[in-house]
């Protein structure tokens, strides 16, 4: 068992990890709760494809056995991959690694409003407000002492002439925050992709810094020897050192120019047709995250251009926007994620890195252009969810959830479950998890 | 037919598994394989028909409603049957029987209405009991058995068990209702087996033997009360014939464990004249063992004492004049200094505002803002005026309807104050949600009322009783007609006279309602002009493409002009991929303006201001054609910008006056309505849709009585609105229009809007005892008045949450370590008596926070050193006894407190002053866990990040210009070496002298830094060291 020491001085600084009164009032809580596992998990990060707006089930990946209006209904779906799993022609790349998807059709639960409901998704299980990010880098503990650990990555390329906006999500901060759980777990945001984190330059040489860090270091042993009982001190001084890691090891993650400059990465992520570019990009950033120990990254859709004038995001509530929004915004994202999965497979990062595509509800009624928290669609990739593989479906029309029907706050313990988490034993100050959550163990491999 | 009856066999052996376990296995294989169960197992009335009855038709058919005159809960009243059918049954006669002709359809009513049809199996079996004779199989017991079970069980049943094991949702599936039920068990099986206590369950979990211990959270039954179940059990479990079923619903009950829990008790009336706090602690501190720690030295008290009652760090002259300051009352003197200091309200109240979301708004889905500068303004004020507490918490309720602090009739502050606990959140994006968006802000204003107030979680009944405190979901929605009965918002008012802010109130909803009135005519109106003048609205736009066509082309062969000019300035930078971007536009809208086709011009269409002047998303062409010194064409595109906009004010003006202009004389009624809006809109200055903005200078907030109307009135009001020719709906105003509501509200099943129950009067509390409250208007005042009432246990926990929370305040944790939750989901307090105490001076004291104050720091427990002895640390290694100080974090506030007074020596008299002085003062927040607007927060957390040392550490404006600020106004000159000036710089950023070691340190800071950069700039190497102390442990720490 690690002691609170050696937790304090190699771990508790480094970003998303910290130290607050209660926290650090027992040995027991912070050894127990925040490193091991409950089980053996295999996810150990995280990239959720967000759709902002609630993308239609019913056009992406959810097809109805009955249409009401045919004349609302402009897309169509194929049978894909040897599972011969169906996902609408709006994804034609997504198609080709159909065998990897799994694709829930039974989510409810829903909060049916944006702000509310992006809220609701992704804080629905916690009893606390705590964002799904927080709780997975409260429960994993931090991957990479140099880097936050949970991300929300919005913002354009340079270039993109395209997209109308960075990307957000709904809910704003709250959406990735930390709720009760201690505030560095929440989300650092990056809206400038050129400047991902605040303060990162040093005004100061390499030499010159780490001289003054020592000197920090000296003069915190002062004050820490007068009261040596209390641990978070040094684990201040500490967190100097890990901002001192963090100047060098964040610019480099972040840094893409490398792997763009290989055709076969600009291609395999999109990284030169307008529509992808952005989303491309951010991607293949996360992924570069994730590589390097980033428990969360959230990468919010943007509104992208309306093909009959205008532009819009996934709420799509007229005709005009069914046809005009969702094939750009499915063009979007199709290339970039079946690059991303492509990619993390060949680099074996697959099976530790769970991908998740959805939005704060799904639609229904006319047309599926209205709110619905009776039926959506999510997919997942990697992590240990069964491959080629869909779960639970919805009625004939696809408006509710009546196969295997699995509610938001099941979705948020069924992930924290891959990640060797369980939500009845994770807690922070002996507050957790809604009671009703269950583990739908049918999508884990 | 088979799989029906073999599913029955199974049913029956779960059922009564007791039964069916003491055969043997062989016979239990003989029966599961024989498909007519029935041939040798009769229908049994007490197991099957009794509980099939309960479960699908008891809800209504039982003795107190009985619907239809029908009872079905006996054999008897089922044999009288109903008001209309006649007999429930014909035994022998099934397909004659009402029962089972309303259950198949035979015969009107059908049943169950409102629900799922009976499944066929369970329609047989009903028809199986009444084919074999209708009879009753339940055990009978002798009168004396029944006498029995009522004088020593029925008792013990209701009062500690009914309150989780009953009904549909009882707790693990365990009903203890009916002998039936008890047999049959909940998840972990049957709670008795006749005849054998020893092995029932129930006994297990009422002797308290196992994991299982019931009833739950203190209340072990007593040993007479175990010891009559127990008998009970062996006589078969006695039930009376005449009621099968004791219990429908939970019952709320209050037992003595809620009585007596620590928080819940009455204070004691009066304190021993030897009570101190130094006294309560003595006796612990012996107990345990504790030596209690020496006072801390003069200079690290003057700083613990001056950061906790003003946020600020003492300045060296107060410090100087402390430690030369030798007569015995020296400390009491700072005391009184700082609690007479205008920073003293900042920082207390500062306080007080984490419990009511920051007080504040200007977030875009909490809506009508309030004005939380003035609320905060305001709350320093009555800090730093001493006002009494209780009537700070009455004012917080009811401040609208009190008299004003300083004697007028009237305070609009008060009125600000009293709309806090309806600061929730709220958004108003359709009809459907509006409700329950609107559900969840009064559900915050109850929360506000326990948490904030009384420490309790009164919010937790919404949805059901209170699992673990004497609050049942009826006393939560007694209290929500308290705040649905009244409202907020601005209204142009300034006075301290009730009489004019009553106008202003009636005024301003009178406005309201006209504008809404006025846009439901002119919407109504020209619907019909539209539609008589057939779709003139269409036929004028489609008259306008013809106008339109020269101008769009023209346009668009304006935006291939400057594409032309950037591909060309392009090429000649060689910047090739920007010339290739353009020239792909280029083609595309060279070949889209040859196969002209006019767009779909709509008012969204026209908007081309963005495209012509710019936008945030990228540069108009404007922009870019002024870019490369086209001045033509910028003159032209200007005329565009001023085209398209009047063109599309046109678009709007005609679809809002059923295809008419403004001025013309058809809609001269229309447009003096839509001037007669605008009008209105100014005055009103507020739209609960759009963003916050600033609030006009004469509009101040208030609250007042008559609130939103219920969501079931939203349907018939607006029906009565269609009737009179006013379309209320589609406005996110229209909530606002209808009558104003005074009521009770109605108890929500679960909690959900969607399932209004009955109404609840409104009402304090059951459990703090009978209060008949005699309303007035709202009832608030009464509310309020009731909340801080002499003697009474609500006043109790007023007093005992602040008293506990001013602790947390100046010892870094409170003595109950959960202060929004004094009840028994909360924390055990390990000196409850200490809570008590204090609670007693500090009432006895006329609710005085600064004497409460005055009184903890002048304790010698307040004023022990922080620094704890080797031995003592594992006795008491959480600081629970308060043998020593604590080692805390400085919150947010004062640490940019003490970079404003580094960098400026002043202390300042508001935030908004400090702000303006520290260079990028959010960021502080941001770092150093400033509080959320959120949530009521109980405790600062004080977080450590990497993030947070960058912030420091590279940021040019935070240390190092905090440091160079510093060095200029101690007017520390250039030629001054930093040996010369430790002394200086430790007073200032610590408050105390540098020790030997101190100044050892700078000395070898000095060598270290001259041997490794080679340089030897003496304002340098002090700004360095400065910056060191800044970022370092001891400035952010109270010892």
């Amino acid at each position: 068992m690690i002691t609170r020491r050696d937790f304090l001085s190699h771990v508790a600084a480094a970003p998303g990890i910290l130290a607050t009164g209660s926290l650090w009032a027992d040995d027991r809580i912070v050894a127990a709760k925040s490193l091991p596992l409950h089980h053996p998990g295999k996810v150990k990060s995280i990239i959720f494809y967000y759709c902002k707006g609630g993308p239609a089930q019913a056009h992406t990946f959810d097809k109805p056995r009955s249409v009401a209006d045919p004349l609302l209904y402009p897309f169509s779906f194929s049978k894909s991959g040897q599972s011969g799993l169906e996902i609408s022609n709006l994804f034609p790349r997504l198609q080709s690694v159909a065998d990897d998807l799994c694709i829930i059709r039974s989510g409810y639960g829903a909060v049916a409003t944006h702000n509310e409901g992006g809220i609701h998704i992704f804080t629905a299980a916690s009893k606390i407000g705590a964002s799904l990010g927080a709780w997975v880098l409260h429960g994993l503990g931090s991957g990479n002492p140099n880097l936050p650990g949970h991300v929300l990555l919005t913002g354009r390329v340079l270039g993109d002439k395209w997209a109308h906006d960075n990307g957000s999500v709904h809910g704003g901060a709250r959406s990735v925050g930390a709720g009760g759980l201690p505030p560095s777990l929440q989300a650092q945001v990056v809206t400038d992709l050129e400047h991902p984190i605040d303060n990162i330059v040093s005004p100061f040489a390499e030499a010159q810094q780490s001289r003054w860090l020592a000197e920090l270091g000296a003069l915190n042993a002062g004050f820490s020897a007068r009261h040596p009982h209390v641990a978070e001190l040094d684990s201040r001084t500490e967190s100097f050192r890990a901002a001192h890691r963090m100047q060098t090891a964040a610019p480099e993650a972040f840094d893409i120019a490398k792997e763009t400059a290989h055709p076969v990465m600009r291609t395999l992520y999109g990284l030169d047709p307008q529509p992808t570019r952005s989303t491309g990009t951010k991607l293949l950033l996360a992924r570069r995250l994730v590589e390097r120990g980033v428990r969360f990254v959230v990468v919010p859709s943007m509104n992208v251009p309306n093909l009959e004038g205008g532009s819009g995001d996934w709420d799509t509530h007229t005709p005009t926007q069914v046809r005009g929004v969702i094939p750009n915004l499915a063009q979007a994202c199709d290339q970039p994620l079946a690059g991303l999965i492509t990619d993390l497979k060949q680099r074996g990062l697959l099976e530790s890195t769970l991908i998740v595509w959805g939005g704060e509800m799904g639609r229904g009624g006319a047309g599926h252009m209205n709110h619905n928290g009776s039926a959506f669609t999510w997919w997942m990739a990697g992590g240990g969810v069964r491959p080629g593989f869909a779960y639970g479906a919805t009625d004939d029309q696809g408006f509710t959830a009546v196969e295997n029907p699995i509610h938001v706050r099941d979705l948020h313990a069924t992930i924290l479950w891959m990640c060797g988490l369980d939500v009845a034993r994770l807690n922070h100050n002996g507050i957790g998890f809604d009671t009703t959550c269950k583990v739908a163990r049918g999508i884990i491999a | 037919m088979n799989g029906v009856h073999f599913l029955l066999v199974t049913v029956i052996m779960t059922v009564e598994s007791n039964h069916w376990l003491h055969r043997s296995p062989l016979v239990f294989l003989w029966i599961a394989l024989i498909p007519w169960a029935s041939a040798i197992e009769p229908a049994s009335f007490e197991r099957e028909v009794m509980p099939l009855l309960e479960k699908r038709c008891n809800k209504c058919h039982y003795p107190q409603e009985q619907r239809g005159g029908l009872d079905l809960t006996r054999l008897d009243t089922m044999r009288r049957g109903g008001d209309d059918l006649g007999p429930g049954f014909i035994a022998g006669k099934p397909d004659e029987s009402p029962l089972i002709q309303v259950l198949t359809g035979a015969k009107e009513p059908t049943m169950p209405k409102k629900a799922e049809k009976l499944a066929a199996a369970e329609i047989d079996l009903l028809r199986r009991w009444i084919e074999e004779g209708a009879k009753d199989d339940s055990t009978k017991f002798s009168s004396e058995d029944v006498a029995f079970f009522e004088r020593e069980i029925r008792p013990v049943l209701s009062t500690y068990c009914f309150k989780c094991h009953v009904g549909e949702e009882a707790e693990h599936g365990l009903q203890l209702t009916s002998r039936h039920s008890i047999l049959a068990g909940g998840q972990r099986g049957p709670a008795a087996v006749v005849g054998k206590p020893e092995e029932s369950l129930l006994i297990k979990a009422i002797r308290h033997e196992g994991e299982l211990k019931m009833p739950r959270r203190g209340d072990r039954l007593g040993d007479a009360q175990v010891a009559a179940f127990e008998r009970w059990i062996e006589k078969g479990l006695p039930w009376p014939a005449n009621e099968r079923v004791l219990a429908r619903e939970k019952q709320f009950t209050i037992s003595d464990a809620d009585r007596k829990h620590w928080a819940f008790r009455p204070l004691p009336k009066d304190l021993p004249a030897s009570w101190s706090i130094d006294a309560a602690l003595k006796p612990h501190h012996e107990r345990v063992g504790l030596t209690p720690s020496e006072e801390a030295d003069r200079h690290r008290l003057l700083r613990r004492v001056t950061f906790d009652l003003t946020g600020y760090p003492p300045s060296p002259e107060e410090m100087g004049a402390f430690v030369n300051d030798l007569a015995p009352d020296g400390f009491e003197k700072v005391v009184t200094r700082l609690l007479d200091s205008p920073q003293f309200g900042q920082r207390w109240g500062r306080h007080w505002l984490d419990y009511t979301r920051n007080g504040a708004n200007a977030l875009s889905n909490r809506g009508p803002a309030l004005d939380s500068q003035r609320y905060a303004e305001w709350v320093a004020r009555c800090f730093n005026e001493d006002r009494p507490w209780d009537w700070f918490a009455r004012v917080h309720l009811a401040g609208d309807k009190m008299k004003a602090f300083e004697g007028d009739d009237y305070s609009v502050d008060q009125a600000l104050a009293a709309a806090v606990p309806l600061n929730g959140q709220r958004t108003f994006e359709d009809i459907g949600t509006q409700t329950f968006v609107l559900m969840d802000k009064l559900d915050e204003g109850v929360e506000f009322m326990g948490r904030s107030l009384m420490g309790i979680s009164l919010e937790c009944s919404r949805c059901h009783d209170h699992k673990f405190d004497p609050i049942s979901q009826r006393d939560y929605y007694a209290l929500l007609g308290f705040f649905q009965s009244s409202w907020f918002g601005p209204v142009p008012v300034n006075t301290k006279s009730r009489a004019e802010a009553d106008a202003a109130v009636t005024k301003h909803r009178d406005l309201l309602s006209e504008k809404m009135r006025l846009e439901g005519l002119i919407r109504y109106a020209s619907l019909k002009l539209n539609v008589s003048g057939g779709g003139r609205v269409n036929q004028w736009r489609e008259s306008r493409i013809a106008i339109l066509t020269p101008m769009d082309k023209r346009l668009r062969e304006l935006e291939i002009a400057v594409l032309r000019v950037e591909i060309a300035d392009a090429e000649k930078k060689n910047a090739k991929s920007l010339a290739a971007d353009c020239q792909s536009a280029l083609v595309e809208r060279v070949a889209s303006l040859n196969n002209y086709q006019p767009p779909k011009y709509d008012p969204k269409e026209l908007a081309r201001a963005h495209f012509i002047a710019g936008h945030k998303s990228g540069p108009g062409l404007i922009k870019r054609a002024s870019d490369l010194q086209q001045t033509e064409l910028v003159r032209e595109l200007e005329q565009h910008l001023t085209y398209w906009e009047d063109e599309r004010m046109q678009w709007i003006e005609r679809s809002r006056f059923g295809g008419f202009g403004k001025s013309d004389p058809e809609v001269a009624e229309l447009a003096k309505a839509d001037a007669r809006i605008e009008q209105i809109a100014g005055e009103l200055n507020v739209n609960p849709a759009a963003q916050w903005t600033e609030p006009k200078k004469s509009h101040l907030y208030v609250r007042t009585d008559g609130g939103l109307r219920r969501a079931e009135e939203l349907k018939p009001l607006e029906e009565k609105a269609k009737a009179a020719g006013l379309d209320f709906n589609n406005s996110a105003n229209h909530v606002w229009a209808h009558p104003y509501f005074v009521g009770d509200a109605r108890l929500l099943l679960r909690g959900d809007v969607l399932y209004p129950d009955k109404l609840v009067p409104r009402a304090t509390p059951v459990f703090f005892g009978e209060s008949k409250l005699e309303l007035d208007g709202s009832g608030r005042l009464q509310l309020a008045e009731w909340l801080t009432a002499n003697d009474s246990t609500q006043a109790a926990l007023v007093a005992r949450a602040a008293v506990n929370r001013a602790w947390q305040h100046l010892f870094g944790e409170a003595l109950c370590r959960t202060p929004k939750e004094l009840g028994r989901l909360g924390e055990q307090p390990e000196l409850p008596e200490l809570i008590d105490g204090l609670a007693v001076s500090f009432v006895s004291n006329g609710w005085s926070m600064k004497k409460l104050v005055r009184q903890i720091v002048l304790s010698s427990a307040y004023r022990r050193s922080s620094v704890v002895a080797e031995a003592d640390l594992p006795k008491d290694p959480d600081n629970r006894y308060f043998a020593r100080q604590s080692v805390r974090r400085l919150e947010y506030e004062p640490i940019l407190n003490t970079m404003a007074w580094l960098k400026s020596g002043t202390h300042f008299d508001t935030p908004m002053q400090r702000d303006a002085v520290v260079p990028g003062a959010i960021g502080y927040a941001q770092q150093f866990d400033g509080p959320s607007l959120y949530n009521l927060i109980d405790r600062r957390v004080a977080s450590i990040s990497a993030t947070q040392a960058l912030f420091l550490m590279n940021n040019r404006s935070t240390a190092r210009g905090i440091a160079a600020d510093l060095i200029n106004r101690l007017e520390i000159h250039s030629q001054v070496a930093l040996p010369d000036v430790v002394s200086t710089i430790y007073e200032n950023i610590l408050q105390r002298f540098p020790t030997d070691t101190d100044r050892d340190f700078a000395q070898r800071f000095l060598e270290r830094r001259r041997q490794q950069t080679g340089a030897t700039q003496l304002k340098d190497e002090i700004r360095e060291f400065v910056t060191l102390l800044l970022c370092g442990n001891e400035i952010l720490y109270i010892e």
